[in-house]
């Protein structure tokens, strides 16, 4: 099992959001934990509107909801570590 | 009434995408864990994509001190401040002591499969936005709530996860409010509203109470005190308890002197 913390912060209302993101074996995922890692780490330091289409598309997919992707350009993205590495 | 807020770990957790619904339900650990968000539209969901090979289930989780509450309280309502979406069939179920997350301590992924069977309330069917919801909590809730010092709870879908009926395909159900967090203002947060409860009724009387250390095994009236002693024992002070009918004891030594008494007559002969 591996584990990713993903730090957003919302530039407007400075609320920082802290999502983990684990890959276990039980899980079905399009992609692997090492993919994952190699598609977020361009996007650190960037809001999430400029990220890859991929990366946007991974992280409004399972990261956000509505209210949230709809400021993705407001949102962030601090840090992506991988948690225990 | 008494208000108490969840701690600010709460969290919802998110399994997307499971091949099955079983895989997406029965999952050891969850996929998403956040327990910064200040709400979250789909706090609970239970969804099947058109091909029905695509499923998620979400879950709220939360944690309550009730170390002070040592009474079972005679009511209590949990209160989730509506946000977007009121699809909601949800029902609020207990979570098994050896989670990580309390009063104290964030919730972890792992959490997600330490809810238990038992239900804290009925079935929710509606759901208001951009206020709060009141769920009334039943018996077992408030049992625990005295018995727990840490009262922890999970909000789930009722037709799809506590049942365990798989969706049909095409289908979303979401519900959503505000989480905890840390910012000052708690006017949104969840939380229990609750009326305590009362010290149960002794089935003894004070007098009875105190009459078991004043009148002894053997009968033997120890000591007496106006008010203290049951009314059986309880007498006027002047008024002879009884009538013996019979010579007395100074028979018994040898004299012929009769005795006798009337019951609630002063006048001794």
């Amino acid at each position: 099992m591996r584990e990713f913390r993903i730090t957003i912060l919302w530039q407007t209302s400075g609320h920082t959001d802290v999502i983990t993101h684990v890959f276990h074996p039980d899980h079905t995922k399009s992609i692997t934990a090492d993919e994952f890692l190699a598609l977020m780490t361009p996007c650190v330091s960037q809001t999430i509107s400029s990220c890859s289409a991929e990366a946007q598309s991974y992280i409004t997919s399972y990261f956000l909801d509505e209210s949230q992707i709809s400021q993705i350009s407001d949102g962030l993205v601090q840090s992506v570590e991988e948690l225990n590495a | 009434m008494p208000n108490i807020y969840a701690h600010t770990g709460d969290a919802y957790m998110r399994v997307d995408d499971e091949a099955t619904w079983a895989g997406a339900r029965d999952a050891t650990v969850a996929e998403i864990i956040s327990t910064t968000a200040v709400k979250y539209n789909s706090s609970v969901k239970a969804a099947a994509n058109l091909g029905g090979n695509q499923y998620d289930c979400y879950r709220y989780f939360a944690a309550f001190d009730t170390s002070g509450i040592t009474i079972k309280p005679e009511s209590a309502t949990l209160k989730l401040y509506g946000f977007t979406y009121t699809d909601a069939q949800i029902i609020v179920i207990k979570v098994n002591s050896g989670a990580t997350g309390n009063s104290s301590t964030d919730y972890v992924a792992a959490d997600f499969s330490q809810t238990s069977s038992t239900a804290y309330s009925l079935e929710v069917t509606s759901w208001t936005d951009e206020a709060y919801n009141e769920i009334t909590l039943n018996d077992t809730a408030l049992t625990d709530m005295a018995s727990l010092s840490e009262f922890k709870i999970a909000v789930i879908d009722h037709d799809y996860d506590f049942n365990n009926q798989t969706p049909p395909n095409s289908f979303t159900r979401r519900t959503g409010w505000y989480h905890a967090d840390e910012v000052a203002d708690p006017s949104k947060d969840p939380l229990i509203s609750y009326v305590a409860g009362s010290e149960p009724a002794s089935d003894f009387t004070h007098s009875q109470v105190e009459a078991s250390s004043l009148v002894g095994d053997d009968y033997t009236i120890n000591s007496f005190k106006s008010g203290s002693l049951g009314s059986q024992y309880e007498r006027n002070s002047d008024q002879v308890p009884f009538s013996l009918g019979v010579r007395g004891p100074r028979h018994l030594r040898g004299r012929t002197t009769s005795y006798s008494v009337t019951l609630g007559d002063k006048n001794k002969k």
